[in-house]
């Protein structure tokens, strides 16, 4: 008879080769067993990647790779520490990992992979990490970083892999024996791999196609001085364009809230400085990109839905929307928005999908959002935040708290009379 | 202008002469037609118009033909666009389109069938002189009976077959050669004048491949072949290299490469002795600058938009395709065709994007 063959993954990180994938599962889980939330080495090994992120000569060129830098330093750590002993500050309730994480980070967002890494190894789980090839072969100074800082931290490269293999369901279906799968990437992609079993016991968390916008108070940007102007059209190019517009959050309408009149205007000036601004970048959107915006924006105008298309800046084309049932919600990226314009904030409820995820703004009030995400509700919207900010990862995505969702909830009772664990004197 | 005017003007503009006139009065002649052609369009094709209004607003202003408007061609793959009811679709064109891609499909009705009948039957005619000659065609007659679909490909083989007699194809239903064929056909018209077409690619591959040294004589030949060089720049084969391995295999000194695609079916661009593809007076080729969209002038390669008064079941008139090209000359006395003279480049780039999140169809993929 012949034996099966044993399914095997490359491993990148650390210490290169090839593994049995299943045997790769049990390894991390015994790792694991040293860990615990905010680990001390756990925390080393964020401080040393913040660090020699911030000090590598490449970053500069990667301001994706520069934010995550940032976003990792000790000061923002202590930020999520502090959430995290506030999750832990429930009576009757001892918060511990959950063992350990296969993820499946996306392609289009190429740091996404260590955020997501990272706060399932602060909430104290051993992490598999599958990069796509692509991925794994990029230039650029992230991975290398990370693989030496991981390697020079024993504890954490002993319950780290990072790993890469093609479409492959055995291997797939093999390291999702571990105790939590998190999935980044299209619809498609969630499809296949939710059709590949996990462990009876093990949990998701899916994070498929999304759709973002930006909301622009009209008055707020006509009555905005050029310093300021020119900071919120500087903030909205690294939204949308940091990751050629592809990036979930990544804004693709332009809502603008305010009278005809004002918002044409208000339009104008935006069009302007954002023109400004994309023709002092390096970087211009390739032939083929500006023909496939031309292509989707004349698609959306064929249905009826657009009245105008603004292609005289092939960094920007700018079509005008005449529905707002009706948003061509999908993309080619590179720099295609539709635009729209509502009376007020409220005008824009009904249209709000389950897929719609980040609202940029600008000049909204907190009572006004606050107000418009209630009366949302359950239809979509999971982050509101100001231009700019589109991109700045936070450890709620997607409506998940995933220190939360990366962690498991004991409850424990002593009887009335001892003290209850899982309060903060208990806990030191 | 009035629509019956329009009308005998589109009827019109298959007239001869094809070739020969110079760029001022081709276009003196083409404008009003393409005009015409896109007013019947706005006015039949709402969503025609739509997109018209949309990122042409002032087009009818235009005093010249790169002032009308124009479609981006992958606008075919994403939505039926046509300007005539269901009930007057006589077939629908699908391009071959690579492998998985979404095909383009446009919608032909008997009138614009018959209309690109004629203006192939007239470029080839011009081409290759009177008369049908005998024709070897380097492909399978599978692809007649093909019932997924008339592809372009086999669109263009049935419409180049009208140029010929005595049909002969090369290859069986498994894509092999039949040497004997070859072989007969070879000898029953030794010394006589011949037709041979097939896509470019195909006759490398199955006739220039295995039968460059088997000594035959197709001396008589005019190859017609199509589809670009693709397929063949892994191997470093140019046009030029094409055409000696032609005449030292086979003795064939006649070779004439022609542009077209799905979306124009029977608006062909010939080329001449100047290796160069010509527009037929009815056709024009602008090269555009992808920075501003506006027409180059000679010598400065761009994206190619072509313009044909062939099609009028569905607006595919004036049509930005998705390949690079030059114009190399304007009016060259030495071609004695007049016009643009010009060469394709190859398909625009693929940019880098990554598609949206796919972590999964990506890695199939690769």
């Amino acid at each position: 008879m012949r034996r099966p063959t044993v399914p095997e993954v490359r491993r990148l990180v650390p210490h290169p080769g090839v593994v049995d994938a299943a045997a790769l599962v049990e390894a991390l889980r015994d790792a694991q067993a040293g860990l615990r939330p905010f680990d001390p080495a756990v925390l080393a090994c964020t401080a040393d990647l913040s660090r020699r992120l911030r000090r590598h000569p490449e970053v500069r060129a990667h301001p994706a790779i520069g934010a995550l830098a940032w976003w990792i330093r000790p000061a923002g750590i202590a930020v999520l520490q502090r959430h995290w002993e506030h999750l832990c500050d429930v009576p009757g309730i001892v918060r511990v990992p959950r063992g350990v994480v296969f993820h499946v980070p996306p392609t289009n967002v190429d740091t996404m992979f260590v955020y997501s890494w990272l706060l399932s190894a602060l909430s104290g789980n051993a992490n598999i990490v599958r990069l796509s090839g692509a991925a794994a072969e990029a230039p650029g100074p992230l991975l290398a970083t990370l693989a030496e800082t991981i390697e020079d931290h024993p504890a954490v490269a002993a319950s780290t892999a990072i790993v890469t293999y093609g479409h492959d369901d055995a291997v797939t279906g093999a390291l999702s024996q571990a105790d939590v799968r998190v999935i980044w990437g299209g619809d498609a992609t969630v499809a296949a791999i939710r059709s590949v079993p996990m462990a009876p016991r093990a949990t998701e968390l899916a994070f498929p196609d999304r759709f973002s916008f930006a909301v622009l108070d009209a008055p707020a940007v006509l009555a905005a001085d050029d310093v300021r102007m020119a900071e919120l059209v500087a903030g909205f190019v690294n939204d949308a364009y940091w990751f050629d517009q592809l990036g979930c959050a990544s804004p693709r309408l332009i809502v603008w809230r305010g009278e005809s009149a004002t918002v044409d205007a208000a339009s104008g000036r935006f069009r302007a400085v954002l023109g400004a601004r994309l023709s002092a970048r390096d970087e211009h959107a390739a032939t083929s990109t500006v023909v496939a915006k031309l292509v989707h924006a004349a698609a959306s105008a064929a249905d009826g839905v657009v009245s105008a298309i603004d292609w005289s800046d092939n960094d920007a084309t700018i079509a005008t929307l005449t529905d707002l049932g009706r948003i061509p919600r999908d993309s080619p990226g590179g720099g295609l928005f539709y635009e729209a314009r509502v009376d007020a904030l409220a005008d824009l409820v009904p249209y709000v999908r389950r897929r719609d995820q980040t609202v940029t703004h600008d000049g909204l009030t907190e009572e006004e959002i606050v107000d418009f995400v209630r009366t949302v509700g359950a239809r979509g919207i999971d982050r509101v935040v100001p231009v700019g900010q589109a991109l700045t990862f936070h450890h709620h995505w997607d409506g998940h708290d995933l220190l939360q969702s990366l962690s498991r909830s004991v409850q424990v009772d002593a009887g009335s009379r001892a003290a209850v664990p899982g309060a903060p004197e208990a806990s030191r | 202008m009035s629509l019956t005017d329009d009308l005998s003007l589109i009827e019109a503009a298959l007239d001869p002469p094809l070739f020969g006139p110079d760029q001022a009065a081709r276009e003196a002649r083409l404008f009003p037609v393409l005009a015409a052609l896109t007013r019947h369009h706005v006015a039949a094709s709402p969503e025609y118009r739509r997109i018209v209004e949309a990122m042409f607003p002032a087009w009818e202003e235009a005093t010249c033909v790169a002032d009308l408007p124009f479609l981006p061609v992958g606008l075919f793959k994403q939505r039926t666009i046509k300007s005539i009811p269901d009930a007057e679709v006589f077939k629908t064109i699908t391009s071959s389109g690579t492998t998985g891609s979404i095909p383009s499909r446009v919608h032909v009705d008997r009138t614009t069938a018959n209309r690109q009948t004629r203006a192939l039957t007239s470029i080839m005619g011009h081409v290759l002189g009177p008369g049908r000659r005998p024709m070897l065609i380097v492909d399978t007659d599978a692809i007649l009976t093909d019932r997924t679909g008339r592809t372009a490909r086999a669109a263009g083989v049935v419409g180049l077959m009208t140029l010929g007699r005595k049909h002969t194809f090369l290859l069986d239903e498994s894509m092999a050669p039949r040497p004997e064929r070859l072989a007969a056909f070879a000898e029953e018209h030794a010394g006589a004048p011949m037709l041979i077409f097939g896509f470019t690619f195909m006759v490398w591959q199955y006739l220039l491949q295995p039968f460059a040294d088997a000594g035959i004589d197709l001396s008589g030949a005019t190859v017609v072949h199509s589809g670009g060089w693709k397929h063949l720049e892994a191997q470093r084969v140019d046009n030029e290299e094409f055409r000696r391995r032609l005449a030292d295999a086979f003795g064939i000194r006649h070779v004439v490469n022609f542009y077209g695609m799905a979306e124009q079916v029977g608006s062909v661009f010939v080329e001449g002795d100047d290796l160069r593809l010509h527009a037929s007076t009815f056709a024009d080729v602008i090269v555009r600058d992808p920075e501003t969209w506006q027409p180059q002038p000679p010598g400065r390669p761009g994206v190619t938009q072509v313009l044909s008064a062939v099609p009028t079941s569905y607006p595919g008139h004036s049509i930005l395709t998705e390949d690079l090209g030059v114009v190399d000359t304007v009016d060259d006395p030495a071609t004695g065709l007049g016009g643009r003279a010009f060469r394709v480049l190859g398909r625009l780039p693929k940019s880098e994007l990554r598609g949206c999140s796919d972590t999964h169809a990506a890695s199939h993929r690769a």
